[in-house]
């Protein structure tokens, strides 16, 4: 009889992969039709033009794979800006990124350019990120601190919240506002392959950045002193993460507007998975994050709501009350 | 070994290290002794290499230490800061393997330096235990294990006996004292003088930021300089061949 040994950390990181390529997959089967999904396949790889091929390959592939890449980068960023911060309530959000993402596409509704060409929201949303990241970069470059750095993203993100607002004030017509609101909320409905790749070639690069940062992370849980004297350059770890961030949450967050939570609760329930070294969070985090997303625009569609609710939605109602819990635990140990 | 010429150092206009000018061969344990504000704890980072003076130079083996390649410096110099964090509730163990960063990662050669140094500073039997589980005492023992897990020649250590009893203060002295016989180069900040002058081969006493006496425990723990630098008169008694120094009244 063998013996229930604990999974070594890659095997772990193996098996939450794993999950969130079935997740990936279950999520191409569920949707408002009924399809027979081996079929569609079979029909896409024969070339024949079926409406169950279409439907699986322009729309159900583009959904699926957004929601695990979102999820992903959300994940890897809350762990990187938790590690960073040595602060459990972190989140990608606290640096300002994806609240001047969501102005830069908001910008965009507003001037009207949405229904001029395609790719005006994500690219708004990209220059948005960017922004953001200049301002953060310049700062950081100057050798600010990690806590000035946080007030400067509180800063932006007030400051890029109260932008979005005044557009939403002096919209031209109710419509563009509702618009507006509903693309903040957060959705991977309609969105096209182009969309995908445009969101993944910055992606890739920015979990490339923040995936290796993880030795530099594990040597700050002792300090910033401590993890100079190990050989840690943080000026330089900041610049990276800050670029990691824009590159996988700011690009993510221009295609499918606002998904809160999911980079705030991913890192916490990686840690009892994977161990609670900064650097073996990272990549959990990331999978649990996909899987997160994924489930959660599993559920929106499984939902009998008319409309569709969204997806923003969705993880801040499973999120909050997370939250909760999270604080009450905090509450114990400090 | 390190060299400092005529060190100078201000934190937010305020003179913290006034010309320090030090030579600190291997094979020594050095006491960095003085009273709170005097400028050890600074002068230990700026050796560590983690602040620029702004004035002088901070030589390791002849090469000025901002210029040391990072990952090197970090296997030349380990330092322990006075109350450092340790975040995330690690375990023992993978807070004592932290030190193993600057190295090329080789799991037989980590998992012996990470054995020895548990073993070095007897918290072996803590190593499955999370960190937030210790006493104070233990944690301190942690965390220069954590430190000694560099396996560095150089070790700055900032009051590393603060938090212990009596018996883990003898023999992490002990222990300090054994590594610079074998050829490291150790400095301590102590405030326990005579630990201090029982267990140093030296002693640099620092005043208001500058060195107001450097050499052998005898030489630098005279009534005058002790009363000039921490403002206090001393009893001195023998025994068994050695000779400890009781603070005794403030002056």
């Amino acid at each position: 009889m063998s013996t229930l040994r604990p999974l070594t950390h890659r095997q772990t990181v193996a098996a939450l992969a794993m999950v969130a390529a079935l997740l990936t997959a279950l999520s191409m089967a569920v949707g408002e039709t009924r399809l027979d999904v081996f079929a569609a396949a079979a029909d896409f790889v024969h070339g024949r033009d079926s409406l169950a091929s279409l439907i699986l390959v322009e729309l159900r592939l583009p959904r699926a794979l957004l929601g695990a890449a979102t999820g992903f980068g959300l994940g890897l960023a809350g762990a990187a800006m938790q590690g960073l911060l040595r602060n459990p309530l972190a989140e990608p959000g606290v640096m300002g990124i994806s609240g001047a993402a969501a102005l830069g596409a908001v910008v965009m509704f507003y001037a009207g350019l949405t229904g001029v060409f395609a790719f005006a929201l994500p690219l708004g949303g990209m220059a948005g990120a960017a922004a953001a990241s200049v301002i953060l970069f310049a700062l950081a470059g100057r050798g600010l601190g990690t806590m000035a750095l946080v007030l400067a993203g509180v800063a932006i993100n007030s400051l890029a919240g109260a932008l979005t607002s005044l557009a939403l004030n002096l919209s031209p017509n109710p419509y563009a506002a509702l618009e507006i609101v509903f693309w903040l909320m957060g959705s991977l409905a309609d969105r096209s392959l182009a969309d995908i790749a445009l969101a993944l070639v910055p992606a890739a690069p920015g979990w490339w950045l923040l995936l290796t940062a993880g030795r530099a992370l594990d040597a700050l849980s002792l300090g910033e002193d401590v993890a100079q004297s190990l050989g840690f350059n943080l000026r330089w770890l900041r610049i990276r993460l800050i670029l990691g961030t824009a590159l996988a949450v700011g690009s993510a967050v221009a295609v499918t507007g606002m998904i809160g939570f999911v980079g705030l609760v991913a890192p916490h329930l990686a840690r009892p998975l994977a161990g609670r070294e900064p650097g073996r969070v990272l990549p959990a985090a990331g999978f649990v994050g996909a899987i997160l997303t994924l489930g959660a625009d599993i559920l929106l569609r499984l939902l009998p709501t008319q409309p569709e609710l969204n997806l923003g939605v969705v993880t801040a109602l499973v999120g909050a009350p997370f939250l909760f819990l999270l604080l009450r635990r905090l509450r114990g140990e400090a | 070994m390190i060299v400092t010429g005529h060190l100078r150092l201000s934190l937010k206009g305020v003179p913290v290290l006034r010309g320090i000018d030090l030579s600190l061969p291997r094979g020594q344990l050095v006491g960095l002794i003085g009273c709170n504000g005097a400028g050890k704890s600074t002068l230990l980072r700026v050796l560590a290499g983690l602040v620029p003076a702004d004035e002088g130079t901070v030589l390791v083996d002849g090469q000025p230490v901002g210029t040391i390649d990072p990952k090197e410096r970090a296997r030349l110099i380990a330092y322990l800061p006075q109350t450092g964090p340790a975040h995330w509730n690690l375990s023992v163990e993978a807070l004592v393997r932290l030190g193993r960063l600057p190295h090329f990662a080789n799991p037989r050669r980590d998992g012996d330096a990470v054995a020895r140094a548990l073993d070095a500073t007897a918290t072996a039997h803590l190593r499955g235990r999370d960190v937030d589980t210790l006493s104070g005492g233990e944690r301190m023992r942690v965390l220069l294990a954590r430190a000694l897990a560099v396996e560095a020649p150089v070790l700055l250590a900032d009051e590393p006996i603060a938090a212990l009893d009596p018996r883990q203060q003898l023999l992490v002295l002990g222990l300090l004292r054994r590594m610079a016989e074998a050829g490291g180069l150790i400095v301590a900040v102590l405030h326990d003088l005579s630990l201090a002058s029982r267990f140093c081969d030296r002693l640099v006493l620092l005043n208001r930021g500058a060195i107001l006496a450097d050499g052998p425990c005898g030489a630098v723990l005279t009534d005058a300089n002790i009363a000039a630098a921490y403002g206090v008169s001393a009893v001195r008694v023998d025994h068994a061949g050695e000779r400890f120094i009781l603070p005794w009244r403030p002056v």
